[in-house]
């Protein structure tokens, strides 16, 4: 029951913050928008690029191992 | 049916050749020609700037008129017309930008990046074009455009401007797919013919746009540095995972990149597993080739003259050309900021290699360094630039959806 209660609470507490999260910022002027999304979208491109980097060093060191096992 | 009827169907074509609507038919088929003749003379990106320019002169037939009803009739578009449903069936529901994705990543070899992935960092800069160009295009867009100066403040002309400004933006990811993808998700389809035809020739006229802004950036030195090449082989299990891992996280952190990165993804995997030779075979050469083909037909399709005859259409031509200037600009001044801090110089012509136009932008690199120093070889190191520049942009196009999409609430 509290269990219910509590997870109800939670989803309610979610779907407010992101309503209002989605409502504030269909009320930025467009200037602050185009700044916004220029700055998250490169930040973001260079974020993903470095999570490729990171996975790729690890298969990196994957691939040697179990080339050297092979060996 | 009487007589005159009958003549004037049979004529109707020639009647409206007279017209003010003729004259713009007849202007459309002189833009056709330059493709057409850009194609097969000068040899740029003949696969689809021949079928762009002869779909494009279909769609500017006269139109068909039913001589009973007085109606137009079934033709190569309208409603029923084929080249209507090759664009509902493959742009309009994506499939054709995903269809190219499979076979592009079975052509793409990801080993010079996986030996090296320190380049792919170059991906990621030389994106910057697709937002310097999004920033430029927002403020000009209400300005310029009458059509969207005439429109009352609002959110609709906001939402307007901003998914506008983003489909010309993303021109700059040098990707036909990912330019479609992104104006086809903002139902841009008045504004599609315009942005595909700046994207697909620009990445023709890569060889011209881009040596001029590596060279007015760099010294000669500079585009002298010699790089060491790993000559080492990318671990097999590495090409293998490469492919799957990077679905993952790209379906986790950028949902709206998934369609494209994963069909890049499985074309790559086709290719790298080494038990699916033919299928590999058949993505590169059959499937590449057909989907090249409709592609560019319904592309042309697009290229109407009520649609593409129109002020939007040179401010379009205009800002994605800069943006393709923007990207080299951009990844070759952050070759040259890394080399402010790197013991090992980088050679910064090869963060012009990290837009997407693969592998056209590698060998313009490279055929540079040759010229300044003909036994300098950084083809690997501007290939693996280049590959990163098709994972960049496709991150950037999924990002520009996600961003604009919550900035108007779509």
């Amino acid at each position: 029951m509290f269990g219910a209660w509590l997870s109800l609470t939670a989803e309610a507490a979610v779907a407010t913050a992101a309503t209002a999260a989605n409502t504030g910022l269909l009320s930025l002027s467009i200037p602050m928008k185009g700044l916004l999304t220029t700055l998250f979208g490169l930040l973001g491109v260079f974020l993903v690029l470095l999570l490729f980097f990171v996975s790729i060093k690890l298969m990196q060191r994957i691939g040697v191992k179990k080339e050297t096992q092979d060996e | 049916m009487d007589f005159l009827a009958l003549l004037k169907e049979l004529f109707s074509g020639v009647v409206y050749m007279g017209t003010a609507e003729g004259l713009k038919t007849l202007i459309m088929f002189a833009i056709s020609g330059v493709l057409i003749y850009l194609a097969i003379k000068k040899d740029y990106e003949p696969a689809l700037l021949l079928p762009i320019g002869f779909g494009a002169i279909l769609a500017n037939l006269p139109p068909v008129i039913d001589a009973v009803t007085g109606n137009p009739a079934a033709s190569v578009l309208g409603s029923e017309g084929f080249l209507t449903v090759l664009f509902n069936s493959g742009i309009k529901n994506e499939l054709f930008p995903i269809l190219i994705f499979i076979a592009v990543g079975a052509m793409i070899d990801f080993s010079p990046l996986l030996k090296d992935p320190s380049m792919i960092f170059f991906g990621a800069a030389a994106q910057f074009g697709i937002f310097a160009t999004f920033l430029l295009a927002m403020f000009l867009i209400p300005n310029v455009l009458p059509n969207v100066a005439a429109m009352a403040d609002g959110p609709e002309k906001q939402s307007l401007i901003l998914r506008l400004a983003s489909a010309i933006g993303i021109i700059g990811a040098a990707d036909g797919p990912t330019t479609l993808y992104v104006a086809n998700h903002f139902k841009l389809t008045e504004y599609m013919a315009p942005i595909s035809v700046a994207a697909y020739s620009y990445m023709s006229l890569v060889p011209v746009i881009q040596p001029p802004v590596i060279r007015a950036l760099t010294t000669k030195k500079e585009r002298m540095i010699r790089m060491t090449y790993n000559e080492q082989r990318a671990p097999r299990v590495a090409l293998i995972l490469f492919p799957i891992i990077v679905t993952a996280l790209a379906g986790i952190i950028v949902p709206m990149s998934a369609p494209l990165v994963g069909s890049l993804m499985f074309g790559n995997l086709l290719r790298e597993c080494g038990v699916l030779e033919r299928l590999s075979k058949t993505a590169q050469n059959e499937l590449a080739n057909l989907v090249t083909i409709l592609l560019g037909l319904t592309i042309g399709s697009t290229m109407v003259a009520v649609n593409f005859l129109r002020w939007d259409t040179l401010l379009i031509m205009g800002l994605g050309l800069l943006a393709f200037v923007f990207d080299t600009a951009g990844g070759v001044l952050f070759g040259k900021f890394l080399n402010l801090f790197r013991k090992n110089k980088i050679n910064p012509m090869i963060g012009a290699a990290g837009i997407s136009a693969f592998p056209m932008s590698a060998r313009v690199i490279q055929k540079m360094a040759k010229a300044e120093d003909p036994y300098n070889f950084i083809l690997m190191q501007s290939i693996s630039a280049n590959v990163s520049g098709q994972l960049g942009s496709i991150v950037a196009g999924g990002l520009v959806i996600t961003l604009v999409g919550m900035m108007i609430g779509w």
